[in-house]
């Protein structure tokens, strides 16, 4: 298929059939919309482009600026259009959180600025908040910005109502249920009109939404929803609630279930959808179809995954590695370590192979004389993959209190090295006046 | 359910038993009772979270009228043994991390001086803030040594701290050269000092500029630090501070970045700056459930937009207000529920990574590198450690119709700056005779006023409370009970009394200034 214009590529997303035994539903077929194939990553591609396209040519020509609420898919997508333009644009938002998403923005040129919202100790006069920043910006000088609006503007619903509610319509047919997650709550509401009006009258529509206090890319709770100029409540016909952990874990059941790359948003509306159909599904006599939106891709959520499920990040125990070693510090201590008050004589008896495992900064500003500097990740990993040092000679492990080092020095000693902590470490060492050299 | 509360529970499991009542069963109000269960949306409520003592104390009826009828309305109560329960969660964040250094209790947020004694039994410091406050702390057990003097300071403060060799958080240049001056005569002819900043370049992540009365401008660091070194025989540099408000957690790791990499740049210079001072906003968790919590904002969002019947004074919307049909405006109070509690934020704000010191956290580079990390965290420490009781005038509507509870106590008794506690109290019912609540109550002051509002919200407890019932307001101790309260119309301010708990269920109670723990664990004073 040959295209023009990469912004024709966005939209006529396919649906895909998600595996029976992967969601366990018996007479429901459950499907995703996949947003994740348009062509920027993401739903958002659509109203990005769906609000802006009319004016495009009018923001170049008289230079405007694109100002918008966003770091996220929106903001991905804007910025790649305006870069395609040679618009500029400028991004104001509450404190993004996730940076991988962000990083990318900011790579593609965007300029991005922060603002603080929710602090505790705020002037309640304070208007910091983005949308009315931008709002007041852009009514100080309209001929020089522009503001799509993504959260007000009704061309997000419009747009949703135009493509993917239409193309879900005509794929599917009888569509029984629609399952989104509620941000500006545009494709929602303007897919879910759509559907209805192509002769689906009783669509069951559920909002998707965080729990408070939590944070979902892209998602809301419910009591957030009341400041979006887009929500309309009477337009679902329930809300369910999901915490971002076990979308996480709802996104990995598609990933490695049913090889779709999604990210936690998407595992959130399948967590939704399964969670919601799973009540009515045993009751059902006849199948019913359901959709919900698979919105972005996995890849720029890793640190916001590793923060909620580290365990898949491949932090397993091997058997006789350090992590699995079984560590007393209080049995037999003399065995594994050296008392600072001795250690001087020790040293220089033992001419022993010093190791210094803070950072490097810290062993650049000062350590023991003729220490060596391994940062004790760095250590760590030497140490499990292979055998780094002489067994013949003695080992001093030196850290800022000795606690981590006391630990090392126990366990080696299990594989036949001759090591030892420095008890009390550098700190202890440098509170009995030891000598301590710069390197 | 959070480790707090199940830790908790727990406690309440193994004590109920032995304690004189059973806390969920003897009160008319349902404030105690445990869980939320299913949220009545109809009447939201906030339910406070209570300590499991704070729960056995006020389920002693007998004790708590007494208390209120003999000691008059309002009364504060403080438990200052609770506070090393939130000093123990602090500190195992250091230990877990290798970590030296001072968490600094604060004098700020609360004026009892128990609470102040207690603490100096403790391991922690103390953060002064005035002249006043820092003679307090000499005479609740704390020496110089354990003390750090914030704020603005006159010359009085100023003297008083030199001459103490206290460890001084200096505010500005003109603050320093005044200290040079004085610390001829400090006892050891030098002046113990931190430099407070602010003005921190994001980093990475850019700011629209707050402005901050507080601190010198880091862009103004390079003189301050050739004044440091050009008094370095009178002027002890321990390091750099900052402090930044509740919440803000975000803004932090930039800052911290920011002070190392000033204090490794005095390292060089020749000063030897062995501290880094974060300061304190670490937050509370007032309600007792996050689903009550939040049906509660969104119905008082709903009644904002006119979905349901007002729940706020006058229809003040508590900071929120409807345009063009959509809700604008923020809250003026706090958020009440947090997933995390303080020292769990602050546990994630050290191990934050720093790309300007290749990815290691603070805690990391503090630890590696022997310095000391001070802390303040005023409001966390006082969580679960005191309460307000007030008693009821009487029951009345207002012109309106509202239902009003008139409490004999006024704003100034429960006023933090700005910020509103949104909890509902415990009504400890004395009359058998009691009319159900169903359209909700407000809670009025003493004063001779229009309106003299003690919360600005709707409370919906089971019964009106009436002439000779209690209210308690949980959770009060940190910047609520006696920050701004005043003689306003001669009306008395509250007295305060320290509370231990000897046995399960069995209370010891003290005048504040009366309360001396020291003599108590020390077996001299039975």
């Amino acid at each position: 298929m040959k295209y023009e214009n990469i912004t024709d590529m966005i939209g006529n997303t396919p649906l895909l059939k998600i595996p029976a035994h992967v969601h366990g539903l018996k007479n429901i077929d459950l499907y995703a919309k996949m947003e994740l194939m348009n062509p920027f990553g993401s739903v958002k591609d659509r109203i990005a482009w769906g609000i802006i396209k009319d004016d495009i040519d009018e923001i170049q020509a008289k230079g405007k600026t694109i100002y918008e609420n966003s770091s996220g898919n929106t903001a991905k997508a804007l910025q790649v259009i305006a870069n395609m333009y040679g618009v500029k644009t400028r991004l104001i938002t509450y404190l993004a959180k996730v940076d991988g998403v962000k990083d990318i923005v900011r790579m593609l040129g965007a300029d991005i600025e922060e603002v603080l919202g929710g602090s505790e100790c705020f002037d309640p006069n304070d208007p910091n908040d983005p949308q009315f920043l931008i709002a007041k910006m852009v009514k100080d000088n309209p001929e020089k910005n522009y503001f799509p609006s993504q959260f007000t503007n009704p061309k997000n619903p419009d747009v949703h109502y135009n493509s993917t509610g239409k193309e879900i319509a005509d794929d599917l047919k009888k569509v029984d249920f629609f399952f989104g997650g509620l941000g500006t709550s545009g494709s929602t509401l303007g897919a879910a009109r759509r559907i209805r009006d192509e002769g689906n009258p009783e669509l069951v529509s559920v909002g998707v939404c965080a729990s408070k206090n939590d944070f979902i890319p892209g998602i809301r709770s419910l009591d957030q929803m009341w400041e979006s100029g887009l929500f309309v409540k009477e337009n679902y016909n329930d809300f369910v609630y999901v915490d971002s952990g076990e979308s996480v874990d709802a996104m990995m059941e598609l990933i490695r279930g049913a090889g779709l790359l999604c990210g936690p948003t998407s595992g959130a509306s399948y967590l939704g959808a399964v969670r919601y159909l799973r009540k009515l599904d045993e009751q059902l006599t006849e199948r019913k179809n359901a959709v919900f939106i698979a919105c972005d891709r996995v890849e720029w959520y890793t640190d916001y995954i590793r923060q909620r499920r580290p365990e898949l990040y491949g932090l397993e125990m091997k058997p006789g590695s350090l992590r699995a070693f079984n560590f007393d510090p209080e049995g037999n201590k003399e065995r594994f370590t050296v008392q600072v008050d001795k250690a001087q004589t020790w040293i220089d008896d033992e001419k022993p192979l010093i190791i210094d495992v803070r950072g490097n900064l810290a062993y650049k500003m000062t350590t023991l004389e003729g220490a060596i500097n391994i940062p004790w990740e760095l250590f760590e990993t030497m140490i499990d993959a292979a055998d780094p040092f002489p067994k013949d000679r003695p080992i001093l492990l030196v850290c800022p209190v000795g606690e981590k080092t006391a630990r090392y020095a126990a366990y080696l000693q299990t594989r036949g090295y001759r090591s030892f902590s420095l008890d009390g470490g550098i700190l202890g060492w440098r509170n009995a006046s030891c000598k301590l050299v710069k390197v | 359910m959070s480790k707090l509360d199940t830790r908790l529970e727990e406690e309440k499991s193994t004590t109920s038993t032995t304690s004189t009542k059973n806390a969920d069963q003897c009160l008319a109000d349902d404030m105690l009772a445990g869980g939320a269960g299913s949220v009545d949306r109809k009447r939201p409520k906030v339910r406070p979270a209570i300590h499991p003592a704070i729960k056995r104390f006020l389920s002693d009826e007998k004790l708590v009228f007494s208390l209120i009828d003999g000691l008059g309305s309002p009364l504060n109560v403080l438990f200052p043994e609770h506070i090393e329960e939130t000093i123990g969660r602090f500190e195992q964040v250091y230990k877990d991390r290798q970590l030296q250094g001072t968490i600094f209790y604060t004098s700020k947020p609360n004026k009892s001086l128990a609470m102040k004694k207690q603490a100096a039994t403790t391991k922690v410091g103390l953060d002064v803030s005035s002249e006043g406050e820092l003679k307090s702390a000499l005479s609740s057990g704390f020496y110089p040594g354990r003390i750090e003097a914030t704020g603005p300071k006159n010359f009085d403060y100023l003297s008083l701290c030199v001459q103490q060799n206290v460890l001084i958080n200096v505010d500005n240049i003109t603050e320093l050269q005044q200290i040079a001056q004085l610390a001829n005569y400090s006892p050891t002819k030098k002046a113990r000092v931190l430099v407070r900043l602010d003005g921190f370049e994001p980093g990475r992540v850019k700011f629209t500029a707050q402005d901050s009365a507080f601190g010198t401008s880091v862009k103004n660091a390079p003189a301050l630090i050739d004044f440091l070194l050009e008094h370095k025989d009178r002027i002890d540099f321990h390091g750099f501070s900052f402090h930044f408000n509740a919440g803000d957690y975000i803004r932090r790791p930039p800052a911290i970045e920011e002070c190392l990499q000033l204090t490794f740049r005095c390292l060089e210079l020749g000063l030897s700056p062995r501290a880094i001072d974060i300061g304190g906003g670490y937050r509370i968790r007032y309600a007792a459930d996050q689903d009550e919590w939040n049906a509660y904002v969104e119905e008082l969002k709903s009644s904002v937009l006119g979905n349901r019947e007002s729940l706020t004074w006058n229809d003040s919307g508590l900071g929120f207000h409807r345009e063009d049909g959509l809700l604008k405006g923020a809250a003026n109070f706090m958020e009440h529920y947090h997933k995390n509690d303080g020292h769990e934020d602050f546990a994630s704000v050290i191990d934050t990574p720093l790309p300007a010191f290749d990815g290691y956290s603070t805690a990391r580079i503090v630890s590696d590198n022997m310095f000391e990390l001070h802390i303040e965290p005023g409001r966390a420490l006082l969580d679960q450690c005191g309460i307000t009781l007030a008693h009821v005038n009487f029951a009345k509507h207002s012109i309106l119709n509202q239902q009003l509870a008139v409490l004999d106590m006024n704003r100034t008794n429960l006023n933090s700056t700005q910020l509103k506690l949104m909890t509902d109290p415990v009504v400890i019912y004395r009359n058998a005779d009691r009319k159900p609540a169903d359209k909700g109550v407000m809670y009025v002051g003493n004063l001779c006023l229009t309106h003299d509002m003690i919360q600005y919200h709707k409370t919906f407890p089971d019964h009106v409370p009436q002439t000779g019932d209690a209210v308690a307001f949980i959770n009060t101790a940190a910047y609520q009970m006696d920050f701004a309260e005043t003689h306003v119309l001669e009306q008395s301010i509250a007295r305060k009394i320290a509370v231990i708990e000897s046995a399960p269920g069995e209370f010891r109670w003290f005048l504040d200034e009366l309360y001396n723990p020291l003599a108590i664990a020390g077996g001299i004073k039975p």
